[in-house]
């Protein structure tokens, strides 16, 4: 779960017109509502359904939870009615104040899948200033692998260092930006920066192919 | 005090550019041109403070040497091995006789340096 700068956030709903969920902490009546307009912390929404019972859980200063969900992440708001809805007024609409960070919960999207030696998944770390350092990768997923680097006494590899994946594997070559997001030891963990295009998982082709032949490797070593 | 370190490669150019690259700081490089080879250095200069050493190379390769020596009692010197090869099948027997790193081609002359100052001065404190 994180947390992200709200006024974005907003601004991207309305721009999509997202319909949201809206759940009163008050009352067990939610009800749709489509994100119309966004300023700074308030949010203009159109109630798609608006019955009585719903539009009586949208009082003044009444408490709402809104989730907007993908197939990929669900982002929840906290929000407070500061313009009650008029249902004599077509559309009917509602404002809230949103005064917290939004929360975002991203689904498991990238399953590890352990690497076999007899994968035979090659992975060079290069650095920005193009040293090259050979990893044995322990798992690999459509976003990210982990691995051992040999040279971790004496390589210059941070937390948070932008650096270069070389994967070579069954025929497939490709580079790939990273970012080192976790250290332990000789171990590292690394983000594939092309693998993600706003949060949001789209691994190049050759990741994908990469994973395929890791699975099916794994799978014949355990005998399934 | 001179340092030695030793390169093992089948390539007089890489040699000659470890060579380059090393000798302009305090340490003095001798050579080998395969695995064999090499293990007949390590055994005449027990003073050696760092072998670098190619993977692929004819007869002995990198990995047998390094293999062969800890199964003679262990590295008594760190070994880098410093090759184009990633598979991960050589790394894992590398690893597993004491390689204390895996230094992919090609490399710049600064970057080996501070590589190799770094296990030097690892081995040495």
């Amino acid at each position: 779960m994180s947390t992200d700068s709200h006024v974005a956030v907003l601004k991207d709903l309305c721009r999509e017109r997202c319909v949201l969920t809206a759940i009163p902490l008050s009352s067990p009546h939610p009800a749709a509502v489509r994100a119309v307009e966004a300023s700074l912390d308030t949010l203009l929404v159109e109630v798609l359904d608006p019955r009585p019972s719903s539009l009586r859980a949208m009082g003044a200063l009444s408490c709402h939870t809104l989730v907007y969900i993908t197939s990929k992440s669900a982002l929840i708001l906290l929000g407070r009615v500061i313009g009650e809805p008029n249902a004599k007024r077509l559309p009917v609409r509602t404002t809230y104040t949103i005064d917290s960070a939004v929360m975002r919960a991203q689904a498991r999207q990238a399953y590890r899948v352990p690497v076999e030696v007899s994968a035979g998944l090659e992975a060079v770390i290069r650095t920005e200033d193009d040293s090259r350092y050979g990893m044995i990768v322990h798992n690999i997923s459509l976003g990210g692998l982990a691995g051992e680097v040999i040279s971790a006494q004496h390589a210059e590899l941070s937390i948070k260092d932008r650096i270069q994946v070389a994967l070579r594997c069954g025929g497939l070559h490709i580079l790939v930006d990273g970012e080192i997001r976790r250290k332990e030891g000789d171990i590292f963990g690394v983000l594939f920066r092309d693998s993600w295009r706003r949060g949001e998982l789209e691994p190049p082709s050759e990741i994908r192919e990469i994973v395929r032949i890791a699975e099916t490797a794994w799978i014949r070593a355990k005998g399934v | 005090m001179v340092r030695k370190i030793l390169i093992v490669d089948d390539s007089a150019m890489v040699r000659r550019n470890v060579r380059q690259a090393l000798e302009p700081t305090d340490f003095t490089v001798m050579e080998a041109h395969d695995g064999a080879d090499g293990l007949a250095k390590i055994d005449a200069h027990p003073d050696l403070v760092l072998v670098i050493c190619d993977v692929n190379m004819p007869g002995m390769n990198g990995v047998e040497m390094v293999e062969a020596l800890h199964a003679a009692g262990g590295l008594s010197v760190p070994v880098v091995m410093l090759t184009t090869d990633g598979r991960p099948a050589l790394m894992v027997r590398a690893k597993a006789a004491g390689v204390k790193g895996w230094i992919v081609k090609p490399f710049k002359p600064a970057m080996l340096r501070a590589a190799v100052q770094r296990i030097v001065g690892a081995a040495g404190s």
